[in-house]
């Protein structure tokens, strides 16, 4: 049976600190005022008390990455390919759904061809999770298979409880991650184990389930429907929705040279705006916002589902919550299902 | 409290005779602390229209996507317009963005926006609420009531606003309301600060950037056909999203909006990184004031800034 550990702040940030002896620190941290979710140096900056307002896909997918250097020297061109990532990363506060989202960026960099710095960096890390004892209203993740408290695809789950955090550890990555400090762990109680298990029951009831099932079966016959106008009619492209997402993985290759040197570059890219699908003769397969939000849907609710066949949104509501001008799934969902 | 009834009486007759094609204003958003544009065409769904303490989005940017999509406006719009939304239809027609007969501005004197983060997570986490602004206050009544002071609660983009009553408009809902800006406490303070904590100051904040471009596209202003930064033959900016092409950016939409910028702070709103623009948008426009006894969006027949010379401009930079 798997066996819960108790944890004072003091061991909490004994943990912490001797991860970041191991591994590359990423988590929650405060920069000027708003929390975001970044490699940390001082393991005194972790903060987990609000969730961040990115997703930690970017630890694995940088929103930048330098894929190549090249220069001239005389007259031969020197190239230089980045280094394969060696350090392996721990992501500290991560939430079960965003858990949940790496295993469905996982199918489409290990697909061949293989994106041997995605793969990397995903076979070597470590995922300390954090449980949701107060899931923010946007959050659906009970809809689409997961849960606040879920553990699946983490390393350990760590839960808030009074007096400090109860650890599982969830594989023996994570067992061995927690021995490091054992002697300053000690097992969970009854008591503990019984406020675990309400602080679960109290966030799962926090949350309202929606029939995604039939939402995707609802999509097959609505390409044309008016409510993609309605939305697209306010959108205003800027593609916080996808940047933010955790599942969302597009990029575009660029080269970024100068006289004599350059680097070749994967930067982030999104669905949301028209020059994602500009084609060289000026043609525009996806001219207009319509064209784009029905495509972001679509594809998380209906293509990634023929591809892999799982659905392509882990429920964490950040799409919603960032949003200019209010486009919320959620919303988006329990109205198409309605109909 | 603006008359909502009023406005979508005003609403549907203009649609009912034919004289706009569409009204564009706010609805109720998913949550009681947002709001959400709506395009309307039809006079039986006006009862849509709302005006409460979050309708923070500059309905003026929806025409550029209008512009955008369809090449050129298909008809003419009834806007509802807060002032700064309004200075925004008047700076576009003082660029021939658009032209005085393209739009029937609706206006309403606007009391000031809430922004919701400096309610509390607490008062957020209410499952619905009404606010309302009465004076000095502003009134959240959910399932719990909490009473705020003004000063608190608002955007300090509306703090700090001069024109909340449309300098220009076909039909004004209500009575108009006189600026009473506050002192621009943020913006003395950097402007004090030695060059080198500036410059930390705005690393620090473009370093959070991530580069959406949500303030680009939520600003009325930023309407341009063929955007520097689409540009990839020269390319100005690079997509890496790093400090020193984050600043770039920032720099060139800056300069491309000084002496144009409404100040509205639609695209801070729009900012999911907290980046603080309108510092950097008041700065600019408090110098264009200073040099060139200048405002955009007063007047549809000014000359832009850039368009205008007169003898008496500063030139002390021009060697
Ligand atoms: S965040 Fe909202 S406005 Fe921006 S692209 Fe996505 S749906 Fe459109
Ligand atoms: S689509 Fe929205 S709710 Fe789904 S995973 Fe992405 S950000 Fe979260
Ligand atoms: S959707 Fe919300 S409650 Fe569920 S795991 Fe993600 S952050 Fe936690
Ligand atoms: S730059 Fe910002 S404040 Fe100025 S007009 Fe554009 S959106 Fe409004
Ligand atoms: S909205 Fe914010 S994060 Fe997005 S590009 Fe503008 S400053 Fe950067």
């Amino acid at each position: 049976m798997a066996e819960w550990w108790f944890m004072e702040p003091d061991a909490f940030h004994a943990f912490i600190r001797e991860l970041g002896e191991r591994f590359m620190l990423y988590a929650p941290a405060r920069r000027d005022g708003i929390v975001t979710f970044t490699f940390v140096e001082n393991h005194e900056d972790v903060e987990l008390s609000k969730r961040p307002f990115t997703s930690p896909k970017a630890a694995f997918l940088p929103q930048t990455e330098v894929l190549l250097k090249f220069s001239l020297r005389g007259e031969r061109v020197h190239l230089s390919p980045a280094q394969r990532p060696e350090s392996p990363i721990a992501v500290v506060g991560i939430r079960p759904c965003e858990a949940g989202a790496l295993k469905l960026l996982d199918p489409v960099f290990s697909s061949p061809p293989e994106d041997v710095h995605y793969t990397l960096r995903r076979e070597n890390a470590l995922l300390v999770g954090f449980a949701c004892t107060s899931p923010e209203r946007w959050c659906f993740c009970t809809s689409l298979g997961s849960s606040p408290f879920d553990e699946d695809g983490l390393d350990v789950l760590l839960v808030e409880v009074s007096g400090g955090y109860c650890a599982l550890a969830v594989t023996e990555r994570g067992r061995r991650a927690l021995e490091v400090v054992r002697d300053m762990l000690r097992k969970a109680d009854e008591a503990l184990l019984g406020e675990i298990e309400e602080r679960r029951r109290q966030a799962e009831r926090a949350m309202k389930t929606l029939d995604v099932e039939r939402f995707i079966a609802r999509l097959e016959d609505m390409g044309d429907d008016p409510i993609w106008e309605e939305i697209a009619a306010r959108c205003i492209g800027c593609g916080i929705c996808t940047y933010l997402c955790p599942t969302c993985y597009c990029f575009d290759i660029q080269d970024e040279a100068g006289l004599t040197s350059g680097r070749r570059v994967r930067v982030w890219d999104s669905c949301m705006y028209p020059e994602y699908t500009l084609e060289a003769s000026g043609h525009n397969p996806r001219p207009k916002r319509v064209h784009r939000v029905k495509n972001r849907i679509y594809h998380k609710f209906r293509w990634y589902v023929d591809l892999f066949g799982l659905v392509g949104c882990v429920g964490c509501g950040r799409c919603a919550e960032h949003c200019p001008v209010n486009v919320d799934i959620k919303e988006i969902i329990s109205e198409v299902v309605r109909r | 409290m603006i008359d909502e009834g009023r406005m979508r009486e005003v609403a549907r007759d203009l649609l009912a005779s034919g004289e706009v094609d569409c009204v564009i204003g706010y609805a109720r958003g998913s949550v009681w602390y947002r709001a959400r544009p709506v395009a309307i065409s039809d006079p039986d769904k006006v009862d849509m229209l709302i005006f409460n303490p979050f309708c923070m989005q500059n309905l003026a940017t929806w025409l550029k996507f209008e512009m955008k999509e369809n090449g050129g406006l298909q008809g003419k719009y009834g806007v509802v317009a807060k002032g700064c939304t309004a200075r925004a239809l008047i700076q576009m027609m003082q660029e021939n963005g658009i032209s005085t007969d393209d739009v029937y501005t609706i206006g309403v004197p606007c009391p000031g926006m809430v922004d919701p983060r400096k309610l509390g997570d607490d008062v957020l986490a209410m499952e619905d609420a009404r606010v309302t602004l009465a004076g000095e206050r502003v009134v959240v009544e959910g399932e719990r009531r909490k009473v705020f002071s003004r000063d608190d609660v608002l955007h300090e983009t509306c703090l700090l606003c001069r024109y909340p009553t449309p300098p220009l408009y076909d039909v004004l809902i209500g009575e108009g309301i006189e600026g009473r800006p506050a002192e621009d406490k943020n913006l003395a303070h950097l402007e004090s600060l030695p060059a080198e904590e500036r410059a930390k100051y705005w690393e620090d904040a473009f370093s959070r950037c991530i580069r959406c471009y949500a303030c680009r596209n939520a600003c009325p202003l930023c309407y341009c056909d063929g955007c520097a930064l689409e540009c990839l033959d020269p390319q100005w900016v690079y997509r890496s999203v790093e400090v020193s092409e984050n600043t770039l950016y920032h720099l060139i939409r800056a300069y491309h909006l000084t002496g144009r910028c409404v100040e509205c702070g639609s695209c801070e709103f729009s900012c999911p990184a907290d980046v603080p623009l309108m510092e950097l948008n008041r700065k600019m426009a408090r110098d264009v004031e200073r040099m060139f006894n200048y405002v955009p969006g007063m007047d549809p027949k000014a000359k832009p800034l850039l368009g205008a010379y007169d003898p008496r401009d500063p030139e002390g930079f021009i060697l």
